[in-house]
């Protein structure tokens, strides 16, 4: 085991399944390898899954190349991160014969334990939009299993995921689904969300570009509080609401069942005068604070 | 299309009064006052000494016929001298005066031309009294006016001249141009509210009317570019131009939606939402696209 003893970054909490999501290759590329590196640099085992061109080779790769960083060109040749292709991971998940799920979830324990036992002192998982199409119900649920998998390792040891989304190679079902399946943590262009203690974080712009995105990851929170309470959002640190996500907040209300409420914490000064405008249904609260 | 000249009496209706004796005017002009006033509306006569007292023997007292003086008519800007003109049951209201005529400046042409266009969609007869003896006043009402006011009710004037709708707006008109972006896609939307919330800040506007100009040209931008209610901005050749004058700042949008867009842009709902984050707002389609403006005052 080789560790690169350069300085070490704040790596944050030590177990995370996020999602980060982009609008170009080059946008997902400059996410991912500082990622990767910040990983690398804090002593983790990084799994890294992708895409190779035709001939299959790592080495032409971007993240092995410029695109990438040092410390995660020396780390491919040391062992520190190890890349697998997509082709071959469908390959061995399925070799198990009990179906494509069931054998990801096992090559992820595999994964896991090989390098906690390797002594590794945590473990970091990514992957690259994956370019599925999500085309009916079976698929959508068949892709939040797969997913679901990677918090059941991070309830059980030190693992960071990052999930890579780059919506230029993926539908807008596929699009949709994945923020609402990441709702929990999502790092997207111009605004984040993380679920914290029962309150759902937001931060940044929520416009009309990031609209449907925010949809996504809306109807996800809703959907995992289903059988719970209200949902609570903390909009203390956005700064912007537009008209579209404004009406995405009504309309998710409104399909509400009766006596579920969208809570809103410390929303933009103008976010109530617009709701207002959109006839806000009873079940949207706000709850000012005071902004400066 | 909401420019004044194709404006239906739900809109403005701004026309020129040819008429030099104030007692013929208020002859001329108290029916349709008692009919404003009968529906509910609001009339405001600005007009000198001698004319409020031809009106005045003529109406009386009224609770919503007011005279406010032309020099105070003259300190409001020409897009805001309707405020506070809504009636009960939103009724019409009216406004007759000669503020306009009184400034023989280019400036009075101007605010002739602001009228026609920033209050395109106001429900308001801005009726505007100009000397016929008199060669000038008579050229200039003729030219500024899409309507004029005979005793048969208004007509349309043959001779009036569409200020223009596309930039490059005359300075006078709309404020110095302060700042041009392109808005090529939705990703620059960010950018864009960025530009005007510096603007607002250095005109010194409180944070609630900052945050309401920005919310307003982006949304704006939205519909100039031909987005539906929840969609992204449509990319294309869309460009914000942002003008201050002394009392307001004005963000003018500029877009290209694609050609057959079905909705008229002033019955989109995202046009009657902006409106309730500016002091007016306007939207028109012509060959080169379609352009939204809004326009708040620097002070509530």
């Amino acid at each position: 085991m080789s560790v690169d003893t350069g300085p070490r970054p704040d790596a944050g909490s030590a177990r995370a399944h996020e999602l980060q999501v982009a609008d170009t290759d080059h946008a997902q590329r400059v996410g991912a390898a500082a990622w990767v590196d910040r990983e690398l640099a804090f002593g983790a085992k990084v799994f890294y899954k992708g895409w190779l061109g035709d001939d299959a080779r790592v080495e032409k790769h971007w993240i092995a190349g410029p695109e990438g960083t040092r410390r995660t060109r020396e780390a491919l040749r040391s062992g520190q991160l190890e890349f697998l292709d997509f082709p071959t991971l469908i390959e061995r998940c399925a070799a198990g014969g009990d179906g494509l799920t069931a054998g990801l979830h096992r090559l992820q324990a595999d994964e896991l334990h090989r390098a906690l036992a390797e002594g590794w002192p945590s473990v970091a998982m990514t992957q690259e939009s994956s370019r599925r199409e999500l085309v009916d119900d079976a698929e959508v649920a068949e892709f939040a299993r797969q997913e679901g998998g990677y918090d059941s390792l991070v309830a059980e040891a030190p693992v960071r995921v990052l999930c890579q989304l780059n919506t230029s190679v993926e539908n807008e079902v596929h699009v949709f689904e994945s923020l609402g399946v990441h709702h929990r943590r999502i790092v997207d262009v111009g605004w984040d969300a993380a679920l914290d203690d029962g309150l759902w974080r937001l931060r940044g712009d929520l416009d009309a570009h990031v609209a449907r995105r925010f949809g996504g990851a809306l109807a996800g929170a809703l959907r995992e509080k289903a059988t719970g309470g209200d949902l609570h959002i903390d909009l203390a640190a956005v700064g912007f609401v537009d008209v579209a996500c404004a009406q995405l907040l009504v309309h998710a209300a409104r399909a509400e069942p009766e006596g579920r409420r969208i809570v809103l914490h410390d929303p933009p000064r103008l976010l109530s005068r617009l709701l207002d405008v959109l006839q806000r249904p009873a079940s949207i609260v706000v709850v000012d604070g005071e902004r400066p | 299309m909401t420019t004044g000249a194709d404006a239906t009496l739900d809109g403005l209706l701004h026309a020129a009064v040819l008429c030099g004796d104030p007692d013929e005017l208020a002859r001329r002009i108290a029916p349709e006052v008692r009919t404003t006033l009968g529906a509910g509306g609001t009339a405001e006569i600005v007009l000198d000494r001698r004319g409020v007292r031809a009106f005045r023997d003529l109406m009386g007292d009224h609770g919503r016929l007011r005279f406010p003086s032309p020099a105070t008519a003259a300190a409001t800007p020409p897009a805001r001298r309707v405020e506070g003109l809504a009636g009960e049951r939103d009724a019409r209201g009216l406004v007759l005066g000669r503020v306009c005529a009184d400034d023989r400046s280019p400036e009075g042409e101007l605010a002739e031309n602001a009228i026609t266009l920033l209050l395109a969609d106001e429900p308001v007869s801005v009726l505007c009294v100009y000397d016929p003896a008199d060669p000038d006043e008579l050229g200039r009402a003729l030219r500024t006016h899409p309507w004029l006011h005979s005793p048969d009710g208004p007509r349309r004037n043959p001779d009036f001249r569409p200020p223009a709708a596309s930039s490059p707006v005359p300075a006078g008109l709309f404020g110095s141009s302060v700042t041009t972006l392109p808005v090529p896609d939705g990703s620059a939307l960010s950018t864009l509210r960025g530009r005007v919330a510096a603007i607002a800040r250095d005109l010194g506007l409180d944070p609630e009317r900052a945050e309401a100009v920005v919310l307003a040209a982006h949304e704006a931008m939205l519909l100039a570019s031909g987005a539906d209610l929840v969609s992204d901005l449509r990319p294309g050749q869309n460009v914000l131009d942002v003008r201050v004058t002394p009392g307001a700042v004005v963000a003018e949008c500029r877009g290209t939606p694609p050609s057959g867009t079905p909705t008229p842009a002033v019955e989109d709902p995202r046009f009657a939402h902006l409106r309730r984050f500016c002091d007016r707002a306007t939207a028109h389609t012509d060959q080169d696209g379609r352009l939204v403006r809004v326009l708040t005052g620097t002070t509530p």
